[in-house]
């Protein structure tokens, strides 16, 4: 029989375990050294900020280099590529026009065949066309030296149309950039909640995407993200900065490679760009699929995504590879291991289904033999809803427990997806996209 | 200016070109990704395939446990499945009302129990027969509880055990003593501890009958009268005897449900080290009538099921086949006996236990289909 807590290890995770304790370090060492520091921060106005709501505060800590003045707002191209963006691309550009001046939010409309370019013009934005449909990673390449963000500007941001910035976005995640090591900000995900219209299972999706973001947003990323041990394995694309001055460097469309922001993070760490920061006060929110087809379709996209990444960067002697080979090694193990979970629920429950199937009672005696009821329960179901219950109480949000008997279910169908996707990482494919339908927001409640 | 500046700041990034040609990245980063791939198949794999027994040194065990009534038909079928029994235990000793050790069957059988015993040798069986507290054909509470409690009786109880191991040439013995009171456990641990001595002294073997229980007191008092871990420390094996959870004059059911079998093991492995562990399986069953149950071995059973056109079921939770008939007195019998699936679940559940192995209770005529999944689960190499 297995233990039950081996099958919690295997199905929870090392890597929660590993990152998340350094993340405490991490929290008890910026602790120690806020209360250190007895000169309280200064609120400094530069040049751009000096209408309110722009302010940024300075970090008290010092750049090693020393002298690099902070990256203020000013020096942030915002950079959002659209396709078909219609719906929302105006409340996009509006609500980040709260935040920067109008004359660094840039978007290129790539291949739309809706009025995504006229919208984004008459908001105020800076806008370009694609020739031809291109890919994201394309479009974004091509903005990038038509605008000549890398000479204009210190920090770009690569936007999606669907994301909101929240207000306090820039004044957490600039200062990070004092330190003249980190090249790349990578913004906190999450999920927009208050969608009036959403089906029960549209509200199940986001409460599950909500879920996995916490989780590996504060239990991986902020361990990874510590500048003593820093590996991170995403960037993710919806709202991350970018020292622009890192670019030129970065291959951001390779051929075939479905998505951009997986590659970017790789390429950053393998070519020993620099660092990334992360912080979770650096919040943006974004609108995950509201049904399951289009949680299928975005699901299946990033996993291939991620695994075709994987492809591209052969393995080095460095941190980055030892982070990313056990993250793989328990992404892989669990979602064999998750697959199973079903098929031994079945045979351990309904025994009777398996009468008369030859060959099938080896097997039931097998399955029996190695795995009870009890050791699913602890194993398996557990430690999900222990996490659920973490969840839901560090969010306060009692609808994680409302849904959380179905998430087990969730990741079944992440397993399929994602192993799924493992095998079309072979096959090449043109980087052209489809945004999961999008629908108008209320801009009442982010 | 300030152009100019970034631009060379810029610059001062050492710009780091592609070191390989895509396509030889290419090739590195999916060997990279097979080999995690693969990674991950084998800890999945390792992680459902049980631990292997550590039987470098301490190889599996499976021995025939042949009661003396089917000493000839046991032996013939050991002979046939030499390949896969590493051990045989002839039941065929017991205690005499004055404490001697006694054989149980008849003087006149004699000549065939030799004739057996030497074709069990001859196939190069290790022999360690079964001396159990049977006084003339019935089990006797008050000979072995007057040597428990007699230091001299005991220790010429002993001497007499080792001498007929040593005269003749048996590799040890096994002790089979049932029926014993609560306060007997001290004494019968001392007379275990005493025997084992003995016999390691003179290069032999140990092996001591236990009934299966989950707990420390288990079912009844003759649990108690068995300490586990202190047998476990002393014995070289405890068999365990995983049968009988229904009896004769219980209500009908299976002899030995596996989800017990598999508490039981739990159990025993908290207190007796693994690989002294041997299950005992049973290859009989009952046909319960008018609340008494007639023990009967697999051949009877299906002839039974057979002649009565009875549908024969398994009841997947027990693991276990059942059926039911009415006999020419109208009289509704319920049978529940072993084949070849429920012992088999019964070895899958010893392989995933790691324990040494099991011992057949060799009742009589068993599903001959039990031998290939004996083989399957529990190979003795």
């Amino acid at each position: 029989m297995i233990p039950w807590w081996v099958l919690a290890v295997l199905v929870v995770g090392a890597n929660f375990t590993l990152w998340g304790s350094v993340g405490a370090v991490r929290l008890v060492e910026s602790l120690v050294r806020r209360a250190g520091e007895r000169v309280p921060q200064r609120a400094v106005g530069p040049g751009a900020a000096s209408k309110s709501g722009m302010r940024v505060l300075r970090s008290e800590e010092r750049a090693p280099g020393g002298g690099a003045k902070s990256v203020d707002v000013g020096d942030v191209a915002v950079l959002i590529a659209a396709h078909n963006e219609r719906v929302v691309i105006q409340d996009s550009i509006r609500s980040v026009l709260r935040l920067v001046p109008p004359k660094n939010v840039h978007v290129v409309s790539d291949g739309s065949s809706d009025h995504t370019y006229k919208l984004a013009r008459r908001a105020g934005a800076k806008v370009i066309r694609t020739r031809k449909n291109v890919g994201k990673a394309g479009a974004l390449q091509e903005a990038i030296e038509r605008f000549r963000l890398v000479d204009r500007f210190r920090v770009v941001m690569l936007l999606d149309a669907d994301t909101k910035v929240d207000a306090n976005y820039f004044a957490s995640a600039l200062p990070m950039f004092d330190d003249a090591r980190v090249v790349a900000v990578a913004g906190c995900v999450q999920t927009a909640w208050r969608r009036r219209g959403l089906s029960l299972m549209g509200k199940l999706l986001a409460c599950h995407r909500e879920r996995i973001y916490a989780l590996t947003q504060y239990l991986l990323k902020f361990g990874q993200t510590w500048s003593r041990f820093n590996a991170t394995h995403i960037v993710p694309g919806f709202a991350s900065l970018y020292r622009t001055e890192v670019l030129p460097h970065i291959e951001m469309n390779p051929p075939g490679l479905v998505i951009e922001d997986f590659n970017m993070t790789f390429e950053v760490y393998q070519k020993k760009l620099g660092k990334v920061g992360f912080t979770p006060s650096a919040v943006a929110v974004t609108q995950d699929p509201d049904n399951l087809r289009d949680y299928v379709r975005q699901t299946r996209r990033w996993a291939l995504g991620l695994w075709q990444t994987v492809r591209r960067h052969p393995p080095r002697a460095n941190l980055f590879t030892l982070m990313l080979t056990l993250l793989l090694l328990e992404l892989l193990t669990s979602s064999f291991l998750i697959l199973l979970v079903p098929v031994i629920l079945v045979a351990l429950t309904v025994p009777q289904l398996l009468v008369g199937v030859p060959g099938m009672s080896g097997l039931h005696a097998f399955m029996a033999a190695h795995f009870s009821l009890g050791s699913l329960m602890f194993g398996v179901l557990l430690p999900d809803i222990v996490l659920t219950c973490g969840v839901a109480l560090f969010q306060r949000r009692p609808r994680f427990l409302l849904f959380g008997a179905f998430f087990l279910a969730l990741r079944v169908l992440d397993s399929v997806l994602s192993l799924q996707a493992l095998a079309r990482a072979w096959s090449l494919s043109t980087g052209r996209w489809r945004s999961p339908g999008r629908r108008a927001i209320g801009t009442g409640k982010m | 200016m300030v152009k100019k500046a970034r631009t060379a700041e810029r610059e001062a990034v050492p710009r780091r070109a592609a070191r390989w040609p895509r396509k030889r990245r290419h090739l590195l980063g999916s060997a990279y990704l097979l080999l995690l791939l693969g990674c991950a198949l084998l800890l999945v794999a390792l992680s459902l395939t049980p631990a292997p027994a550590p039987t470098s040194q301490r190889q599996t065990l499976v021995v025939g446990a042949l009661p003396f009534w089917n000493i000839g038909g046991g032996t013939e079928t050991l002979v046939t499945h030499r390949e896969s029994v590493n051990g045989v235990s002839p039941w065929m000793y017991g205690i005499g009302p004055n404490g001697g050790i006694t054989t149980q069957y008849s003087p006149e059988d004699s000549d065939k129990v030799d004739r057996n015993l030497s074709r069990l040798r001859d196939a190069g069986l290790p022999v360690m027969p079964t001396l159990a507290n049977i006084t003339e054909g019935r089990w006797a509470y008050e000979p072995v509880a007057r040597m428990l409690h007699d230091p001299e009786l005991m220790r010429r109880h002993v001497a007499g055990i080792v001498s007929l191991v040593q005269r003749e040439g048996y590799n040890g013995i096994d002790i089979d003593y049932e029926d014993l009171r609560a306060r007997d456990r001290d004494a019968f641990t001392g007379f275990i501890t005493l025997l084992a001595e003995r016999l390691h002294a003179v290069d032999k073997k140990l092996s001591v009958a236990l009934f299966a229980k989950t707990t420390d007191a288990g079912y009844d008092e003759r649990n108690v009268a068995q300490d586990y871990a202190a047998i476990g420390r002393v014995a070289d094996q405890v068999r365990l005897m995983g049968y009988d959870y229904h009896w004769s004059t219980s209500e009908p059911g299976a002899v030995a449900p596996v989800g017990w079998v598999r508490d039981v093991l739990d159990y025993a492995k908290t207190r007796i080290p693994p690989d002294k562990i041997v299950l005992g399986v049973p290859l009989y069953g009952y046909d319960w009538v008018d609340g008494h149950g007639e023990s009967v071995t697999w051949l009877e059973a299906f002839r039974l099921a057979t002649e009565h056109g009875a549908k024969v079921r398994y009841d997947r939770d027990r693991q276990a086949p059942w059926f039911r008939y009415t006999d020419e007195k109208g009289r509704e019998h319920e049978v529940w006996f072993e084949n070849a699936a429920s012992s088999r679940a019964k070895f899958e559940a010893v392989r995933a236990a790691g324990i040494r192995g099991v011992y057949l209770w060799m009742y009589g005529h068993e599903d001959v289909g039990m031998w290939p999944a004996l083989r399957d689960t529990l190979p003795v190499g």
